[in-house]
């Protein structure tokens, strides 16, 4: 049963009262309705027999689900809204971007969507596909280590939740409207290069990447993305002098999401070179703020104002 | 790689369709989704057209698959003992069966503020709607609801 804000009309309230009861009563009565998910996921043969079988059993007995789950079938409610395709759509294209593949059919799907024109009316829904995306796609949770041949990232004894992660890869928006097509713009060559150059990131090849990103930074020194990323891929081979200047320059560029993902591993290259009053007040920042990062950068300055005073 | 654009155009909407269905969140089915292009895309030279969209498909059940294998059934399925239906449920449930004026997102909506206990945020999530959409589902519902209670009003000691 999902958390329910207090949105409740008095509309509402006037008639659960009219009946004596209300919506906390209403939501533990039902309370062993499935999911709608599951409901639906029962239809289409994707849960074991288990639970299949005892979404049946509950189908077979509650009228509410049965009406859910033939509504939610029939209303044609599984259409995709144009800002979902296009957020799928991006997806492909950053994991596609500059693959071998990609190279050898003559620049592959990126360079195919991004010579074709959008329609302008489609810009406002991809920006906005976009900010929607940033901002739900930060990492939650800690992701593990690639395991490649390539330098390991290494662990730092403390803060515990200050480790080296790999971030996903993302656009901002203006990176995206190059998808317009305009020939030749200095902000076309730069996706050009960038998605280039975060080919290797993608497949975890971070010493590829640091070399590749430096080169597109000293073209392009103001692409957020591009010293962003430079300075993940130098953290992740233990260069943490190196990636300071990049991860500060991608902070003082922004925008916000960005900003805080720069100042998340900022953080952690200072606390690696021994400045943790730094690296203390960057994560006070995320601490404050209401980014995905607030809590661990919470428990970070905690952890790091716990620690004794560190080498100047 | 030529004509996986027009694969992708072609095939995109079902394939979103079908990961909906299996998953029932929205933002899951936009990752299977990618997941099953992505993996079109590697195996690219290999897949036959006339293969699609069933390869497509097939990968984003075995996603779906693993999803749900991996979720816990505590987490999915919390099972307290329900309490008696009310009158309410009782009403609530006659006048959604029988209310010929309500169309399928009236009554989705309905059961999902009603039986589920969803904020009109969530329902729209979960249906892919505006929050104005289901403000205005809602609204009408209610409306349609205290019409038909009017017409049988609750009877004393009920």
């Amino acid at each position: 049963m999902s958390e329910r804000k207090n949105d409740i009309g008095p509309d509402e309230q006037e008639l659960l009262k009219e009946f004596g009861t209300s919506f906390e009563a209403l939501s533990a009565r039902h309370a062993d309705c499935p999911k709608p998910e599951l409901l639906l996921a029962s239809q289409a043969g994707v849960l074991d027999e288990e639970m299949a079988g005892s979404i049946a059993t509950h189908l077979g007995k509650c009228a509410f689900c049965q009406i859910l789950l033939r509504d939610l079938t029939e209303a044609g409610l599984d259409a995709a809204r144009p800002e979902e395709e296009q957020r799928v759509r991006r997806q492909v294209l950053v994991a596609t971007a500059g693959s071998a593949k990609a190279q050898k059919a003559g620049g592959g799907i990126l360079l195919v969507w991004l010579r074709r024109a959008v329609p302008t009316a489609a810009l406002a829904g991809i920006v906005l596909a976009v900010v929607v995306w940033i901002r739900f796609h930060q990492p939650i949770g800690p992701v593990p280590a690639p395991a490649t041949a390539d330098v390991q990232p290494v662990k730092t004894a403390a803060p515990s939740v200050l480790q080296w992660e790999k971030l996903p890869l993302k656009l901002q928006a203006s990176s995206v409207l190059v998808m317009r097509g305009k020939p030749r713009t200095a902000q076309e060559k730069y996706v050009a290069e960038l998605t280039g150059a975060l080919a290797p990131y993608r497949d975890d090849n971070f010493s590829e990447a640091a070399q590749k990103l430096t080169k597109v930074t000293q073209v392009f020194p103001d692409g957020v993305e591009a010293q962003l990323y430079l300075g993940i891929s130098q953290l992740s081979l233990q260069k943490n002098a190196e990636a300071i200047p990049p991860l500060a320059k991608a902070q003082q560029l922004g925008p916000q999401t960005f900003r805080e993902d720069a100042t998340w591993y900022l953080a952690l290259a200072l606390q690696r070179e021994g400045n943790t009053k730094q690296s203390v007040a960057e994560l006070g920042k995320l601490c404050q703020g209401k980014s995905s990062y607030s809590q661990r950068a919470c428990t970070g300055v905690q952890e790091l104002s716990a620690l004794p005073v560190a080498r100047p | 790689m030529d004509g996986f654009e027009e694969i992708y155009r072609q095939h995109f909407g079902a394939v979103f369709r079908f990961a909906i269905h299996c998953v029932g969140r929205r933002e899951l089915a936009e990752d299977l989704t990618s997941e099953a292009f992505l993996e079109l895309y590697r195996n690219w030279a290999r897949i036959d057209a006339s293969q699609l969209p069933g390869w497509l498909i097939t990968v984003v059940k075995n996603r779906a698959t693993d999803h749900w294998r991996r979720s816990s059934r505590e987490e999915l399925f919390a099972n307290p003992p329900a309490e008696a239906q009310t009158e309410f449920d009782l009403r609530l449930g006659g006048f959604l069966l029988e209310n010929k004026a309500l169309k399928p997102p009236h009554r989705a909506c309905l059961i999902l503020r009603y039986v589920h206990g969803m904020n009109r945020e969530e329902i729209a999530q979960k249906l892919g709607l505006t929050g104005n959409q289901v403000k205005s589902y809602l609204q009408y519902g209610l409306q349609l609801l205290r019409e038909e209670l009017s017409r049988n009003p609750r009877k004393a000691g009920q």
